[in-house]
């Protein structure tokens, strides 16, 4: 962006407002649940546009911009949380999660968003995470493995407990509220 | 392929992620079992029901003041000439005292890069006076036969609203004339009567900050379009014209008390409603910038009209 001519400069922006802004709303939503604060995920989104002006030039046009932009997004994060001292080695649960999960339950119906967001919100964070980056915002296994740096096996492993986590506590909600499930 | 070999499937085939030889294997066992056909159309369900369940969730919408300052910020980052170009367009190296002040002036941009560095975007400014959350509907898998007329309905409304914009704001090419507001406030409704004037209050409090620059008031009238008549007041904000539409209907409301954002494939749309009107803000401007328009007029329009439809006053 810097170092080059006014019309350029123009293009380069004509070029950003067309591609990069429209997906500011989704970077947002990315960030938030991320960050969980609106206030950290307004700066993480500012902070993400910022550095995606800067490297804009590196882009190619027409690929894929939201996983471009959620990908400066996960690094932004990780060096913030690399400065706060916040960035620990999760211990992986996952095993020990999996084998308490050991049947599939049905899905229960007629739940609301509400509830559906508060079972979401229940499954732990390395799952969830997950789950919310495939079946919500529909990046591929290896977008997600790139995104999270880890391997694309780990993220199936992942999905496959999330889901299998959000359907038990929906089952569990369910229940615990009386509301029929199929299956 | 067994049942068991397909449940370990299941996961990559919902996310498109298998081989085609190996999709191939799974769809001719989903022909001929139907209790991995149910189980698969449950897992597909509930992925749907996620999706729409997060992106409908109003504490993860990007608050529209704070998406239109960055914007804004960033196009001025972007536009910004470079101090080289700077000196180049002054010529200040052919003059020893104005290399002084450049030098000045470098340095004092220095310090507020890395003063500006060190501190966030002053969000407090432009969130004032903003509510906190937009909503963008995802259409409900269970969406009944009436609903979707009522959908087809509100469509059709849309499209007259964006018809109007671009025949009466855009290209003054109606088939009949416009009539003032205080004309039509006797023949249409009495709503029609100083509705520029609910308009464009809001508006002045909330574009008198120099980053959101001025928004003006252009004109406003009752117009037609298509057969259905609306009160039109025209806006102008960055050289773009901004119409907001207000018409009669008593389609039922589903999102009461909610600015939505509408799809148009020429025009950006946001709409509300009250008890029996329709109010459109349509313009060619970002989504953002459009929708904060719309949820800058939304109280004082609703309050000026239903004050009206309560007492006919």
């Amino acid at each position: 962006m810097f170092g080059i001519g006014r019309e350029e400069r123009e293009k380069e922006w004509a070029a950003f407002e067309a591609e990069a802004l429209p997906l500011m709303p989704d970077v947002f939503r990315v960030a938030k649940w991320l960050v969980r604060d609106v206030s950290e995920a307004e700066d993480l989104t500012q902070e993400t546009f910022a550095q995606a002006l800067k490297s804009f030039h590196r882009y190619t046009p027409d690929t894929n911009c939201r996983a471009w932009l959620v990908t400066i997004l996960y690094h932004l994060n990780s060096k913030r949380r690399y400065k706060l001292g916040q960035l620990k080695l999760v211990e992986d649960v996952e095993e020990q999660i999996a084998q308490t999960v050991a049947f599939e339950p049905p899905i229960p119906q007629h739940l609301t968003d509400e509830e559906i967001l508060q079972a979401l919100e229940r499954i732990p964070k390395q799952f969830r995470e997950v789950v919310v980056l495939t079946d919500v915002e529909e990046f591929s296994y290896k977008e997600v493995a790139e995104l999270l740096q880890t391997p694309i096996g780990t993220v199936m492993s992942r999905l496959h407990r999330g889901r299998r986590l959000l359907r038990q506590q929906l089952t569990e909600y369910a229940r615990k509220f009386g509301i029929a499930a199929e299956g | 392929m067994r049942c068991q070999e397909f449940k370990e499937l299941f996961d990559s085939y919902l996310g498109d992620e298998l081989l085609v030889e190996t999709n191939h294997e799974v769809l001719r066992h989903l022909e001929n079992c139907t209790a991995c056909r149910n189980e698969l159309a449950a897992r597909r369900e509930l992925r749907t029901r996620v999706r729409v369940a997060v992106k409908n969730a109003p504490e993860v919408q990007i608050n529209p003041a704070f998406a239109m300052r960055l914007q804004a910020n960033l196009r001025e980052t972007a536009l910004r000439p470079t101090f080289l170009e700077k000196i180049k367009s002054n010529n200040l190296f052919g003059n020893p005292a104005m290399l002084g002040a450049a030098m000045c002036v470098f340095l004092i941009m220095l310090g507020g890069f890395f003063w500006l560095r060190n501190s966030s975007v002053p969000k407090d400014v432009v969130q004032s006076n903003q509510p906190d959350n937009i909503v963008f509907p995802v259409k409900s898998p269970t969406e009944t036969n009436l609903m979707q007329a009522v959908h087809i309905a509100w469509q059709e409304m849309t499209r007259h609203a964006v018809g109007d914009h671009e025949n009466c704001a855009l290209e003054h090419n109606l088939t009949e004339e416009p009539i003032t507001l205080s004309e039509a406030a006797e023949k249409y409704g009495k709503y029609n009567k100083n509705l520029d004037k609910a308009v464009i209050a809001p508006l002045r409090e909330v574009f008198s900050d120099k980053d959101f620059g001025k928004i003006d008031l252009l004109g406003a009238h009752s117009c037609a379009f298509d057969g259905r008549r609306f009160a039109h007041v025209v806006l102008q904000y960055r050289n773009r014209r901004i119409s907001v539409l207000v018409t009669d209907t008593d389609l039922p409301i589903e999102n009461e008390n909610q600015v939505l954002a509408q799809t148009s494939e020429t025009m950006r749309v946001a709409s509300f409603r009250t008890a029996h009107h329709a109010v459109f803000v349509v313009s060619d401007l970002s989504e953002t910038e459009n929708m904060t328009i719309a949820k800058a007029i939304s109280p004082a329009v609703s309050r000026h009209i239903e004050k009206i439809e309560k007492t006919g006053a």
